[in-house]
């Protein structure tokens, strides 16, 4: 009797996978947030803590501020400085990132007659996203990725979500490194980075993001009069872009190349080392600014950053553009009206706070 | 108001149609000369017995020397075989419901020239002309364990039949528990809209209990088992039977335990135990009103039944009981005005009053619910012998059944428990508006929707049976099966409105105040009242045949047509549906002598009718959510749901079904005692589901961004989609023993895995509306794997030994825990809706890390349950049996379901199996 059963029972388990949908480099859902550091939640709308249990209560807006004279946005996030580095003795210091596709030569492979429908698909199935190596759920994040490039040969769009595998896929293009340790389990190569930083805020995925405004354009009110959109009209979504870490989808900030410089420094222990760091632009704010009295009308009060009267010293997309500020105030000529651009600022008023911050701005 | 309305119909599924019960057996043999094997034509067998009505059955052997006798009543029967000019030859055989009994005699001049001798014949417990997997229970089985004296607990006994959620609504192998049918003397009970049983009957008039899991001829259609019953139908003696059973709390152990999953009985805690007591009154009289020709049975039974769970978080208050009070009355009778004829009439009621059914530890008796359930049905048998080789058949008969669901205050009357949080929320007030504290999953002020559920099903199934000989003998029938099925419903939200409060701590504190607004205000639904109803008709024509080309084999090809259209109260035609239902079977009798038995079966079932899904498609009242907005303190608009503009119907195509290929082994190993191994695969395609297209959610699944209509509001297409499948595979291991009058055994080891993307209908296994894969597109990856219903291991053994009046009967049921889920907050459901690890894992401690992603299962689960029963007619000559049944002898408390959202509580216990008890019980037969 067992002769006769046993291959037919085993014959038809071993078709016995329950998991037909989450396996592979299947998608593992979103990333939860709820060990990132409090600044990539966002904030509650209530006007409490934001709170990772609760996903998708929190809004992340971008604060409003002036470079050129030109209205601009930058997204904030704490800088735990001082040091600057991003690589030392060629050695790393922070995560890689798998870019593809990025010199637009080659791109991934969409299924056939493929339209993108929001309702149905999470993501676009005609791109790949970028491949991210780590998250911010440990202490001292740099939103810092060193870029690796990826040039799709063939890869099926979203087919890749996790660096493990993207290593190992043959319908891809890009140069490897041998893994460190190839002998410790679940070793593999890495990708080699390209040089470039670029720095990419790991947000909550599921924070409502405000573009700075007009930056979806803008619309008419009922009374003629031009209002921007913060968010894309046509998807309800703000500026934040959509990559995988390890199977698990996640949303970042793309705050550009971070211009770097290669100096030598002395370490502790009194040697020479091969340093990369980041170089920041400065961002200033006024001492005192408008604002208003316990009776509601309109008086100098003390100034901070993040009050609107910001001012940038580049916009995204010109040479001196850098996601990194170094913090500085300067006493304005007229309280009631801050200089509106850093060519306009008495340079010699201006005084470093000693701080930094990641002050990303956003590129279409 | 579509919420109330999902709320409304969670637990439920669809109604198939169909399935011809066979309420009878037959008895089926040859004559053959004992020295050379040769035929014996010409001999007359005459079957006798007390459950025959009528005159005694007559069948001469033909030129092979078989006969077969069909439609004998279940029972025990005495076989003469004669032949002109010798003294007959005389057995005793045993009938069962739905089974042949094969009977060879071996004939001699010697053997017929002895004195008349009587012998009990063994019958062959491998089922040697049947496909069918499962089994036959016996009111004498019945009788000699302890069970909660009802159909749907003593099927449980059986391979593979397992009352997964607890409900008494049992799911046969792989099938969800709205996929079992439900048969009373041939008329199909099965709810017809949620698919579960609809009718209670007097335990003691159940006669048989024929339990089918597998392999069923064309003449069923179910997608999941078929559970048959017979009844008492009189005889041409007079017998009353009369009973009392009483369970008292003083007679059990108190279930007060912590409530962490490895928390054991709660040995200083002096709350007092709850009330747990049941008491049950029956009678019933069956006899002649003509001798031979009419018989008649009457049965009353009365139950008084009262439980409830102990003080738990969060409110830590003890509800008041659980109240059951019904009667369960039945009429039958029996006429056979002549051979040729035979009716069969029935008339069932079964009338019950629910109180404070919800037990939530979370609620105060002000937001439970009471109930009122109950029906009654008449069936309709009639057979006519039109000669041995032609019988026609019908069965049909009438169901009407109604379910008044709702707040307690209003259908019944509050019980309040003194000093328990402040008046006010003590004070039950018809038109105040119910409110749930997400914070700690407490409700408050008023308990659910008011709904009035009345469905009604007619019944009509004509057969012909035609027997013959042309390469072999074949046994072949054909019917129609014709069934109309109503729903009518209407419902109410009291207090018009339920409010989801949060963010400002658990209890009553921290609830929103509807006047202020402000602090633990999130998000408030307004319902709209509801009445509508759905109908549908469905026709299936069944062929089947039973093949015997050669004796060790019999071929049993099938196929059904079947067709259904289900349409609701504004003309929509919800489904219009098709069918066609192969099916092939072979039996072979490995060693020639029916002692080793291999099977092979392929069928296909196919549901064309669902009432549910009618219930669904239906434009009820609509339901409005407003999220609460601090900036300006009031609530805003966020979406609404139902209303005519809710849903879309989509009604051809993608019938649901299942297909099945069922493997068998059994070998009678010593007298009456069969050892065997069952592995059944079975696939389920296209079940029903609500599909909801409209809300655009963010990648995360998190926040709806858009509606692709414009318009926030949720609209679902009912459908049968592909990805709406479930696959079970099984092996059965039984020993199915009964050597002698003494002992009855019963064992059964059962390995299964049942997986799939879908795996129920309508979110019925899930216990939360909005869990279905086809609500948010971004959690479909999430609906994978093992179902919330997978058992993968049970074991069941059932014993008892009767020696001289003394029975000693005991069960037991020991099954691994069920797959669960751990759920997170839906800011936008305001609900822990959300998943972020497939069915029945969790995603461990480590966010954002598959490789920690474990099996999260409830533990496993004991029941031991014993009856010692004592006949005193050695006493008082008179059959008066003293009766002590213990269940969960071992007084286990293993967790039931635990608190699974991902919340301070997660792993919290809400419930645990019944603490032991004893009930006591004395029977009287005349």
């Amino acid at each position: 009797m067992w002769k006769l059963w046993m291959p037919i029972a085993a014959l038809s388990l071993a078709a016995c996978n329950p998991y037909t949908r989450f396996v592979g480099d299947s998608n593992a859902g979103a990333v939860d947030p709820r060990n990132f550091p409090p600044a990539y939640l966002g904030i509650d709308p209530s006007g409490g803590p934001p709170d990772p249990t609760n996903p998708g209560s929190a809004v992340l807006m971008a604060t409003p501020a002036l470079a050129g004279g030109d209205p601009v946005g930058y997204y904030s996030f704490p800088f735990d400085g001082p040091d600057l580095s991003l690589a030392v003795e060629g050695k790393l210091i922070v995560p890689l990132a798998y870019d593809f596709d990025e010199d637009g030569a080659t791109k991934c492979v969409a299924p056939d007659g493929y339209l993108f429908d929001q309702q149905r698909d999470a993501v676009h199935y005609d791109e790949q996203g970028n491949i991210f190596t780590a998250l911010p759920d440990s202490g001292g994040y740099l939103p810092v990725v060193a870029d690796v490039k990826v040039a799709s040969n063939g890869l099926p769009c979203q087919d890749v979500k996790s660096e493990s595998t993207v290593v190992e896929r043959q319908d891809v293009t890009l140069e490897l490194v041998p893994a460190e340790h190839p002998n410790q389990p679940l070793a593999h190569p890495t990708g080699k980075p390209s040089g470039v930083f670029y720095a990419r805020p790991i947000i909550d995925p599921s924070v409502d993001v405000h573009g700075p405004d007009g930056y979806f354009g803008y619309y008419t009110d009922d009374n003629g009069t031009p209002q921007p959109y913060s968010v894309d009209p046509n998807t309800g979504l703000g500026p934040q872009k959509w990559g995988w870490y390890q199977r698990y989808l996640l949303a970042y900030l793309d705050g550009g190349i971070i211009p770097t410089l290669t100096k030598d420094v002395t370490n502790k222990e009194g040697g020479a080392q091969h340093v990369v760091e980041m170089i920041s632009q400065p961002i200033y704010f006024p001492t005192r600014h408008p604002g208003l009295d316990d009776q509601g009308n309109s008086v100098p009060v003390d100034g901070a950053l993040g009050e609107g009267y910001d001012l940038l010293t580049a916009k995204r997309g010109s040479a001196m553009y850098s996601p990194l500020c170094e913090v500085y105030s300067f006493i304005p000529l007229d309280e009631m009206a801050p200089e509106t651009s850093v060519g306009d600022i008495d340079l010699s008023t201006a005084q470093p706070t000693g701080e930094f911050i990641w002050c990303i701005q956003v590129q279409k | 108001m579509k919420k109330v309305l999902v709320v409304a119909l969670l637990a439920l599924v669809p109604g198939v149609a169909f399935a011809v019960g066979e309420v009878n057996g037959r008895l089926k043999g040859s004559v053959l000369e004992a020295q050379t094997q040769a035929p014996v034509p010409g001999a007359q067998v005459k079957v006798s017995g007390k459950a025959n009505i009528g005159n005694a059955r007559i069948a001469t052997t033909g030129d092979d020397g078989s006969f077969e006798i069909f439609e004998l009543a279940p029972g025990s029967y005495t076989v003469e075989v004669s032949y002109q000019g010798v003294k007959p030859i005389t057995k005793r055989v045993v009938i069962r419901q739905g089974e042949t009994f094969p009977l060879e005699i071996q004939w001699s001049a010697e053997l017929a020239q002895q004195e008349v001798t009587v012998v009990e014949e063994s019958r062959r417990m491998t089922r040697p002309d049947q496909n069918s997997t499962g089994t036959v229970l016996t009111s004498d089985q019945m009788g000699r364990i302890a069970t909660d004296r009802s159909y749907q607990d003593v099927i449980q006994q059986t391979a593979s039949v397992t009352d997964v959620s607890g409900d008494g609504n049992p799911q046969i192998k792989g099938a969800n528990y709205t996929q079992t049918r439900y048969l009373i003397d041939g008329l199909d009970i099965t709810d017809p809209v949620t698919g579960t049983f609809s009718a209670n009957i007097n335990f003691d008039t159940i006669s048989s209990i024929q339990v089918l899991t597998g392999g069923m001829e064309a003449q069923y259609n179910s997608l999941g088992g078929v559970i048959n019953l017979t009844t008492d139908g009189g005889s041409d003696e007079w017998h009353v039977n009369s009973s009392l059973y009483i369970n008292n709390q003083h007679f059990s152990a108190g279930n007060q335990y912590g409530s962490r999953l490895y928390n054991g009985i709660k040995t200083f805690d002096p709350t007092p135990r709850p009330v747990t007591q049941a008491y049950q009154a029956n009678i019933s009289v069956g006899g002649p009103i003509m001798k031979h020709r009419l018989w008649f049975n009457v049965s009353l039974q009365y139950d008084f039944t009262e439980d409830a769970n102990g003080a738990a978080p969060p409110l830590n208050v003890t509800s008041p009981p659980r109240r059951y009070q019904g009667v369960n009355a039945r009429l039958k009778l029996t006429w056979q005005p002549s051979d040729k004829h035979r009716v069969q009439l029935s008339l069932s009621g079964d009338p019950a009053f629910i109180d404070n059914e919800n037990q939530d530890p979370g609620g105060l008796p002000v937001t439970e619910t009471g109930r009122f359930q109950g029906g009654a049905f008449v069936t309709l048998l009639y057979n006519y012998f039109i000669s041995d080789k032609y019988q026609f058949d019908v069965q049909t008969g009438f169901q009407f059944n109604r379910l008044n669901v709702g707040a307690q205050g209003i259908l019944r009357s509050i019980e309040n428990v003194p000093n328990a949080y402040s008046a006010g929320a003590n004070t039950y007030d018809p038109q105040r508006a119910q409110h749930v504290n997400v914070d700690d999953s407490s409700t408050w002020y008023q308990g659910g929707a008011v709904t009035d559920d009345k469905r009604y099903t007619f019944q009509f199934d004509p057969s012909i049976s035609i027997r013959g000989k042309a390469a072999g003998t074949h046994d072949a029938k054909i019917g129609l099966q014709i069934r109309y099925n109503r729903w009518n419903f209407t419902s109410y939200t009291p207090g018009g409105s339920v409010y989801t409060d949060q963010g400002a701590g658990g209890g009553e504190s921290g609830l929103c105040n509807e006047k202020t607004l402000g602090s633990g205000c999130y998000q408030r639904t307004d319902n709209q009242p509801t009445d509508v109803w759905a109908q549908g008709i469905s026709t299936g024509l069944f062929l089947q045949d039973k093949w015997q080309p050669l004796k060790r084999l019999i071929i049993v090809p099938g196929i059904r047509f079947d067709w259904g259209k289900v349409s609701n109260n504004v003309g929509q035609t919800v489904s219009n549906l098709f069918g066609v239902g192969p099916r092939l079977g072979f039996v072979v009798d490995i060693t020639g002598d029916q002692k080793t038995m291999f099977k092979a079966f392929y069928g296909r079932s196919n549901e064309v009718m669902s009432l549910l899904g009618g219930a669904y498609a239906t434009p009820g009242g609509i339901s409005t959510t407003f999220q609460y907005d601090a900036s300006s303190n009031s609530f805003q608009k966020l979406y609404q749901s139902g209303g005519a503009g809710g849903y879309r119907v989509d009604p051809y195509g993608n019938t649901p079904h299942v297909d099945e290929i069922t493997f068998s082994l059994n070998r009678e190993i010593f007298k009456d005692s069969v050892l065997q191994v069952d592995y059944t695969y079975k696939h389920f395609g296209n079940m029903w589901d609500s599909v909801e297209f409209n809300q655009v959610w963010d990648p995360t699944g998190t926040r709806v961004v858009g509606y692709k209509n414009g318009q926030a509001e949720q609209v679902v297409r009912y459908s049968r989609p592909d990805a709406n499948e479930r696959t079970y595979q099984g092996i059965d291991f039984s020993l199915e023993s009964r050597p002698n009058a003494n002992w009855d055994l019963y064992a059964a080891y059962t390995l299964s895995w049942l997986y799939g993307a879908g795996g129920e209908s309508f979110g019925q296994i899930s216990p939360y509306a909005n869990q279905s894969q086809f609500y948010n597109p971004r959690m479909t990856q999430f609906y994978d794997g093992f179902t919330a219903d997978d058992v993968r291991h049970t074991l069941k053994i059932r014993a008892s030994y009767l020696w001289k009046g003394l029975n000693v009967g005991a069960t037991l049921q020991w099954r691994t825990g069920t797959p669960q889920t751990t759920r997170y907050w839906n800011a936008y459901d305001g609900g822990n809706t959300n998943r972020r690890s497939p069915t029945g894992t969790d995603p461990g401690a480590t966010p954002n890390d598959t490789s920690e992603i474990s099996e999260f299962r409830l533990p496993d689960l004991m029941i031991v349950n014993m009856r010692v029963s004592y006949d005193l007619h050695k006493v008082i000559k008179q059959h008066l049996l003293v009766i002590v049944d213990m269940f969960n002898l071992f007084n286990l408390g293993a967790v039931t379901s635990v608190r699974t959202s991902d919340t301070a509580l997660f792993g919290l216990s809400t419930g645990r199996q019944k603490p032991f008890q004893m009930q006591l019980g004395l029977r009287y037969n005349y």
